[in-house]
């Protein structure tokens, strides 16, 4: 009872699709768990790295890794304020998500994996077995996930804890770029890359859901153009294939009408109306549409991402589109350097006309 | 009779039987003056006064310039204006009331331990009065025990507090900002201050001035902990009181925290974030400016006494200016007089539009400066000028926000938008800055007002002449980013920790809800075939429940209730305006179809799982009839068979038949599912059996 993408969501390391490599490479960690590494998944969103992260889980401790619950810890910073925290846990592993805690990320990192590190985990399954003559130990796996976003200070404290308490606890860390993991972190994980699926992969993988679920393909061209539009995120394309299956009576046509997210739409047409009309009360109309946007929940950088890619693609002039790509980067460096999305997502658009004017 | 003069002053005659008698001189009148002077019952000191009189006439007499002396050596006039009786204070009188009869509330408690006998009948009115509104309160106080008085500055909170706390009967003590503020230090002085008994024998009112400081978080905790542990005194006073009301004095006497004396509170603005926790414990009373005759009236008396010479225009002027600010009006007023008295014929001259550049001018005003070009000047005076008011006004990210809002609706020359890009230049730089401004110790501070310079210099036209006003409000854009946000938390919190440890909050406010958005709501009523449209529904069904959404009616429009997802996600992920009026149009339709199928499947769901119960039920019961002879059977024949050798009386009657052996046994098992007994469920024996 739910959504397709997760419906049909691997759950075992055999039931893997995409990226056979990947998947061989966890075969062989799963099969000598005892000897599991830390590990740092990093890879584009939705190519399945936590799908991976829990399937290798699953192959090492059984499926209770998918028995979840939450918790609520508290946690006491130094300036006594009071931390509320959820916690999302199994019998063997427990996930962290650091953007929760916001700046006291360092004290929950601390406090909290200290006390599952000292906590000695004993395996009574595999104590019986005559081979190792005793309680055998067994480590809890500790999942950090958006471990980019980590501050430095939590990472600092994270890389002793990693090494001294190795015995009882792994951490999986999953991240989209590793460019902000300190090199300490990086030096102690092994470095997991997980690729985006490739176009092709994509067409299988929503084929065979398609399958399952009864919806008629008359062409695999309209996965291919799902598949496109997606840019390799899985989750995006499962989730557009199944919107396209049910507002089309369960049947995919070549010309069916993609269906995109409503922000995607509207950042569409204001590349549009900047090519077209280039004038002070166009700007005003975009700033309109920029402020609605971002009260939407989305983010300024996808906002600025995904208009530079929207004007390239509207745009014909070579040279305007290099001017594009550079202004984009400029102004990109300037929201995440600023506080004011506004400014700069507006600054942008003035740019960008300018430079179409000549 | 002779008088005879005696030694020293005493008079003494000798009687007509020759004895000699002393006279005492009688007391001078004089003295008794003295203590008929001294009692204040009487009044007004006529002798006194007469007395001031004669001397401020001499005084007036000796000196020509005695304005000169008095300014340049007294006080700041605006210690020594300040109000001194609940008479003498300008402004509404209706908050001032509204102090004083929060004060007089306590009146009842505070002066019927204190000082029963001093209780006026007035008093003891009101505190009856109290006493029926609060008839929650044992002790007969207000209902909210702190006083949060706020308003602009200058406006006489701090006078009205300390006024009416004297007029009420209390002592005052104040905490204000200069004062060491940080955690142990003021818990005791608050605690001291309130607690305990002083030698005045008036009670302390404690007024805590200037507490909207990003500081003051410590005091605050401070304040709250006394309310609340005041609070829990108070319930355990009012339980006790039920049972004896001696008892209860004595314990709260014991526990020492139920709160006793009024706290005041003063701060400018009530929104500040270290108050945020104390707003819901406190009495709020918002201050406006006075009404502007009310000021000059005293504006006026103030100029009387100083025997300043200011026109009753001089004197409008100056109130504007100040924007009720009684303060600084008072502080413009001593600065003329000095002027004034240095020299006098110049005095009248001295240009008020000289203070108006000292005087904070509105950020929207100088905002809308910036845009104006005066044709007539120089650029450079306009400049100058402008840069001052903006250093004035020194709220620079105001003025920098109005600057962006509004330079898209002013007129300006401009070869395609070259200005509004170089103008996003600066506001990058006056970005970056901002953020650092609180790094570097305020070094950057004075490159402040850069920014609107750079938009005075790009925008300025001489085509500006109405004020504008930008269309789009931070402030609610804010608003909305905030509850939009909160509605994608909800909705991460309501998935299933399963769903959610596969996503988190930007992917699924970018990917899932938006095309969750299209599947739940497809326009199936143009499907002819039931076995697409059933699977349809299913699937809808699925992802309904997946993310455990529920359904709700939409009540804020004026448009017929309809029907709605709750948690209302629409609200974030739509944007284009036809679909979100089909929120309002086609979905209603559409979702109360689907509302039906998932009550129909849940209904199914039950009944299938009831229908599974049975069955098993039925093979289980088969299933035993088989296994007769298998192992636990035996293995609790054996135990029956040594319950029966030890010769009990448990053997009565049948309560159950077990397997083959017939003989009627009673057994108890105890069962617990799990490990917690909370949890609980029908078991049968069946199931125990298998």
């Amino acid at each position: 009872m739910s959504l397709w993408v997760d419906k049909y969501r691997p759950k075992s390391l055999d039931a893997l699709t995409h990226t056979p490599r990947l998947t061989h490479l966890l075969k062989s960690l799963s099969v000598e768990p005892r000897d599991l590494p830390h590990l740092l998944f990093y890879g584009p969103n939705g190519a399945g790295k936590k799908t991976r992260c829990m399937a290798l889980l699953q192959s090492i401790f059984g499926s209770g890794v998918y028995k979840l619950k939450i918790d609520v810890r508290q946690f006491t910073t130094p300036s006594n304020r009071k931390l509320e925290l959820n916690v999302v846990s199994s019998p063997y592993h427990l996930e962290i998500t650091p953007s929760d805690m916001g700046n006291n990320d360092r004290i929950v990192i601390q406090e909290l994996l200290k006390e599952v590190a000292q906590m000695e985990q004993v395996d009574f399954q595999t104590a019986s077995g005559a081979d190792t003559g005793g309680l055998a130990h067994r480590y809890k796996c500790v999942i950090i996930n958006e471990a980019d976003s980590l501050t430095r200070d939590a990472q600092a404290a994270l890389r002793r804890t990693m090494e001294k308490y190795s015995r009882n606890i792994r951490f999986i860390m999953l991240c989209e770029s590793m460019s902000s993991m300190i090199a300490p972190i990086k030096s102690r994980c092994l470095l997991v890359r997980t690729p985006a699926p490739t176009t092709q992969e994509t067409v299988d993988a929503l084929a065979k859901v398609g399958g399952q679920e009864k919806v008629t393909v008359e062409d695999a061209v309209i996965l291919g153009a799902i598949a496109e539009s997606c840019d390799g995120n899985l989750r995006k394309a499962l989730l557009t294939f199944e919107s396209m299956a049910l507002n089309n009576e369960m049947c995919l046509k070549p010309s069916t009408a993609l269906i995109r997210a409503d922000w995607v739409v509207v950042i569409l047409k204001m590349a549009n109306r900047i090519l077209k009309d280039r004038s002070v009360s166009s700007l005003v109309e975009c700033r309109a549409t920029l402020y609605d946007l971002l009260a939407h929940c989305i983010p300024a950088k996808v906002i600025i991402q995904e208009l530079a890619f929207a004007l390239l693609d509207a745009i014909h002039d070579d040279s305007h589109k290099i001017a594009v790509v550079q202004w984009a980067s400029v102004f990109d460096e300037r929201l995440r350097l600023g506080n004011k999305p506004i400014y700069h997502l507006e600054g942008f658009i003035a740019r960008v006309m300018c430079e179409v004017d000549g | 009779m002779l008088f005879g003069p005696t030694e020293d002053q005493r008079l003494s005659f000798v009687s007509g039987n020759g004895k000699t008698v002393h006279l005492r001189k009688k007391p001078a009148k004089d003295v008794i003056d003295l203590n008929w002077k001294h009692d204040e019952s009487y009044g007004i000191d006529i002798n006194q006064l007469l007395q001031r009189c004669e001397d401020t006439k001499n005084a007036a007499k000796q000196g020509p310039v005695p304005g000169c002396v008095k300014h340049s050596t007294s006080q700041l006039w605006t210690e020594k204006w300040k109000p001194r009786t609940f008479f003498d204070l300008v402004g509404n009188e209706k908050t001032n009331r509204r102090v004083l009869k929060w004060l007089r509330q306590w009146s009842p408690l505070v002066f019927g331990q204190e000082l029963p006998k001093k209780s006026s009948s007035v008093r003891e009115k009101l505190g009856a009065d109290g006493a029926v509104l609060d008839f929650e309160d044992p002790l007969q106080r207000p209902y909210k025990k702190i006083l949060l008085l706020n308003g602009p500055p200058g406006i006489g909170k701090t006078s009205v507090a300390h006024v009416v706390a004297k007029q009420a009967g209390f002592s005052v003590i104040e905490i204000n900002a200069s004062d060491e503020r940080a955690g142990p230090h003021v818990k005791d002085r608050i605690h001291n201050a309130l607690f305990n008994h002083t030698f005045d024998d008036r009670p302390v009112c404690l007024i805590a001035d200037e507490i909207d400081g990003s500081i003051e978080t410590g005091f605050v905790k401070v304040l709250i902990d006394i309310v609340n542990s005041d609070f829990r005194a108070t319930q355990r006073l009012a339980s006790g009181a039920s049972n004896t009301v001696q008892r209860g004095k004595r314990k709260q006497r014991s526990s020492g925290k139920v709160l006793t004396r009024p706290i005041i509170t003063i701060c400018n603005n009530v929104y500040a974030s270290a108050l945020e926790k104390l707003r819901p414990h406190c009495e709020i009373i918002t201050f406006q400016r006075p009404a502007e005759s009310a000021l000059l009236e005293r504006l006026s008396h103030v100029c009387r006494k100083e025997k300043l010479q200011l026109g009753k225009k001089r004197l409008k002027e100056l109130s504007e200016l100040s924007q009720g600010d009684l303060r600084s009006c008072l502080n413009n007023m001593q600065f003329m007089a000095s002027l004034q008295a240095e020299a006098p014929e110049s005095a009248d001259a001295v240009q008020i539009s000289d203070q108006v550049k000292d005087m904070a001018i509105s950020w929207y005003r100088i905002c809308n400066q910036i845009f104006r070009r005066n044709p007539h000047e120089d650029a450079k005076v306009q400049f100058g000028r402008l840069l001052r008011d903006v250093e004035i006004n020194s709220n620079y990210q105001r003025i920098v926000q109005g600057c962006f809002a509004m330079f898209p609706e002013v007129k300006f020359s401009d070869h395609s938008l070259q200005k509004p890009s170089a103008a996003a230049d600066w506001l990058y730089f006056n970005d970056l800055m901002f953020k650092s401004l609180f790094e570097h110790n305020g070094d950057l501070l004075r490159y402040n007002s850069v920014v609107p310079m750079a938009f005075f210099n790009l925008f300025s036209d001489i085509a500006n002449k109405d004020d504008v006003r930008g269309k789009v409000n931070e402030f609610d854009h804010r608003e909305r980013l905030r509850n939009n946000d909160s509605i994608v938390l909800a909705t991460l919190h309501r998935a299933p920790p399963i769903l959610k440890i596969f996503m988190n909050k930007s992917s699924l406010a970018l990917e899932v809800l938006p095309l969750l958005d299209y599947i739940l709501v497809p326009d199936f009523s143009k499907v002819r075939n039931n076995q697409i449209k059933t699977a349809l529904l299913n699937n809808i069904v699925a992802a309904l429940s997946s993310f455990d959404l529920s359904f709700s009616e939409r009540v804020d429009t004026d448009l017929p209730r309809v029907t709605c997802i709750e948690p209302p996600f629409d609200k974030v992920t739509l944007m284009d305006e036809k679909r979100v009026k089909e929120v309002f149009t086609k979905r209603p339709s559409i979702l109360n179809v689907v509302l039906a199928k998932a009550q129909e499947s849940k209904v199914r769901k039950r009944t299938i799982e009831q229908a599974k119960v049975d069955k098993l039920d039925l093979e289980s019961a088969r299933k035993k009839h088989k296994t007769t002879s298998s192992k636990p059977v035996d293995y609790f024949k054996a135990q029956y068979a040594n319950v029966q050798t030890k010769g009990n009386e448990t053997i009565e009657d049948s309560g159950c038949v077990i397997g083959g052996s017939r003989e009627p046994v009673k057994i108890w098992i105890k069962y617990k599912e799990g490990f917690s007994d909370a949890v609980r469920k029908d078991v049968t024996w069946n199931s125990l059996w298998e």
